[in-house]
């Protein structure tokens, strides 16, 4: 399909770590750590989904993946690189590279469909010809093409997280991170959701997804971190350090 | 389809309506006290430069009935003094015709007579830079024609020139504290914004904006909230100009005909809406950055 040429990445390196978190601690103000000693490791390519009870931690560890909190403690290491010795101005090439699906969208309500399908690309000062080409494939490809004048409020949920999703995709991010993407939408919806997700993985994204919905977890049989309490009560085995880790 | 890469819609808040009207106001209140302050610094210098440097010499009309001939010879003694000190560049007799419009400013048209017994006035001019011994002056003067006064303008003005200098220092401090003012109201409505838009700037955030991206649509939403206001005020302040010009047609006296605004003080003028938007720009730009840069 058309749309592959839009989304088809360079592989980042199949041996090397995407993400990597070692003994990641996270606490709001002088509160107990909402995450204790999380360590993971999410290779590049990957498909993973991130489960556990409400309050385990979810939101807060893909927060932290997708750089809007810092952790208290612990390392992490994003597309190879220390973010502990990254200064701030580095960060948004960095948050460029992320895609994030919002549980409730976060769409803005006073634009269009794609006009909000195209604000990453605004952002990257892309041309006006290659933002309009690529926004009607990706809208085509989630099954709004014809809904790029439709603003928000008049959408439904499912095609409104369908735009997100869009938006979330349409700078080619090597990862993309979802908060509960099929929270607000039915059972139907909430397959078609991630089965677009599993085509983006197929062309290289690395998928991490936060959901409790465990009829997903049953009909798409990817890797599960399980957080309960703030710690991930199954870690993955540890892997051999890839050469990408720690650059 | 696609809106111009800065606007941000979003921004919009009904509240803001109300900021342009303030901002207008705050510039029309700027213009007046600037416009005061600039004809004022020019209606001193004004006067300054006409009374430097300038005597005036009155010579009382005389106590009992005398002939021409006597009277001009007690004018000419007074002359030749005059004229004899070094540093006196010319002195002139005003002709009576002269004292008698003087006089008819405070008498009314036609209540100055012929038999109405006037004062003679010498004008005495003085060299650039140069000073006259004023008790000398008097007491020469004195000796010869009993009752004769000079009056020194400059020294009378000075005291005139300190009160308008006063004026200028605290029009400008109106407009300074106006200014204050107005990036004060910026701050805030800028805060308001970003609080109330929390979300699409944590999605900006998010999506790889740079704080400079985000503070970017505020300070162009501010730019044009500050033209608009400022244009604005700028009319509602010419519009009064013209009016109190209108009014002041008719007023004679150098302190009416001295306070006008000379093409430099329009220019200044006119680029009060340029400066109320680059202040309006600047601030919301510097709030922003500040703001974000509390966040990760």
């Amino acid at each position: 399909m058309q749309m592959f040429a839009s989304l088809r990445r360079a592989p980042e390196g199949t041996n090397s770590s995407l993400v990597r978190f070692q003994n990641v601690g996270l606490r709001y103000g002088l509160g107990p750590e909402v995450l204790r000693d999380v360590s993971f490791r999410l290779k590049p390519g990957s498909f993973q989904f991130l489960t556990g009870p409400s309050g385990a931690g979810k939101t807060s560890l893909l927060k932290i993946i997708y750089l809007a909190l810092q952790p208290t403690r612990g390392m992490i290491t994003l597309f190879g690189q220390d973010l502990s010795t990254i200064p701030r101005k580095q960060l948004p090439p960095l948050r460029r590279r992320i895609g994030v699906v919002f549980q409730d969208y976060r769409l803005v309500d006073d634009l269009t469909a794609g006009d909000n399908v195209a604000l990453p690309l605004r952002i990257t000062g892309a041309k006006k010809q290659d933002i309009e080409t690529k926004v009607a494939e990706l809208l085509d490809w989630v099954g709004l093409g014809d809904q790029i004048m439709t603003r928000p409020p008049t959408m439904s949920e499912g095609e409104k997280q369908r735009v997100a999703i869009a938006r979330a995709v349409i700078a080619q991010p090597s990862l993309l991170v979802a908060d509960e993407p099929t929270g607000n939408i039915d059972a139907d919806q909430s397959v078609r959701i991630l089965r677009l997700f599993e085509q983006l993985n197929k062309v290289g994204t690395t998928v991490v997804i936060a959901t409790h919905d465990q009829h997903l977890l049953t009909q798409f049989k990817h890797p599960v971190l399980r957080l309960e309490d703030g710690a991930l009560a199954v870690q993955q085995p540890p892997l051999p350090l890839g050469p990408g880790d720690g650059r | 389809m696609w809106r111009r890469r800065s606007e941000a819609p979003f921004w919009r808040e009904k509240s803001e309506r109300f900021i342009p009207l303030i901002i207008a106001l705050m510039v029309f209140f700027a213009a007046l006290a600037l416009a005061t302050t600039m004809a004022l610094d020019g209606a001193s210098r004004q006067w300054l430069q006409g009374a430097a440097g300038t005597l005036t010499v009155q010579i009382p009309a005389p106590p009992s009935a005398v002939t021409k001939d006597e009277e001009t010879a007690r004018i000419d003694s007074v002359l030749s003094i005059l004229k004899a000190i070094p540093t006196v560049e010319s002195a002139r007799v005003l002709p009576r015709r002269e004292i008698a419009a003087l006089l008819e400013r405070w008498l009314g048209e036609g209540n100055v007579s012929d038999r109405l017994p006037l004062p003679a006035v010498i004008d005495v001019k003085i060299e650039a830079g140069k000073k006259v011994d004023m008790p000398d002056v008097r007491q020469r003067l004195a000796a010869i024609v009993s009752g004769t006064s000079i009056d020194h303008h400059e020294q009378w003005l000075n005291q005139r020139v300190r009160l308008a200098q006063t004026v200028q220092f605290i029009g400008l401090a109106v407009v300074f504290m106006i200014g204050i003012a107005a990036i004060a109201i910026i701050v805030f409505a800028t805060r308001a914004g970003l609080a109330v838009h929390r979300e699409i700037v944590e999605v900006l955030h998010v999506i790889g904006a740079r704080d400079s991206d985000i503070a970017r649509q505020f300070q162009e939403h501010a730019l044009w909230l500050g033209l608009r206001g400022g244009a604005f005020g700028l009319a509602l302040a010419l519009v009064t100009f013209f009016l109190l010009a209108q009014l002041a047609v008719g007023l004679e006296g150098p302190f009416w005909t001295h306070l006008t605004l000379g093409p430099f003080s329009w220019v200044a003028l006119g680029l009060l809406p340029v400066a109320t938007a680059v202040i309006t720009t600047l601030t919301a730009r510097v709030t922003v950055l500040l703001a974000l840069r509390d966040v990760v």
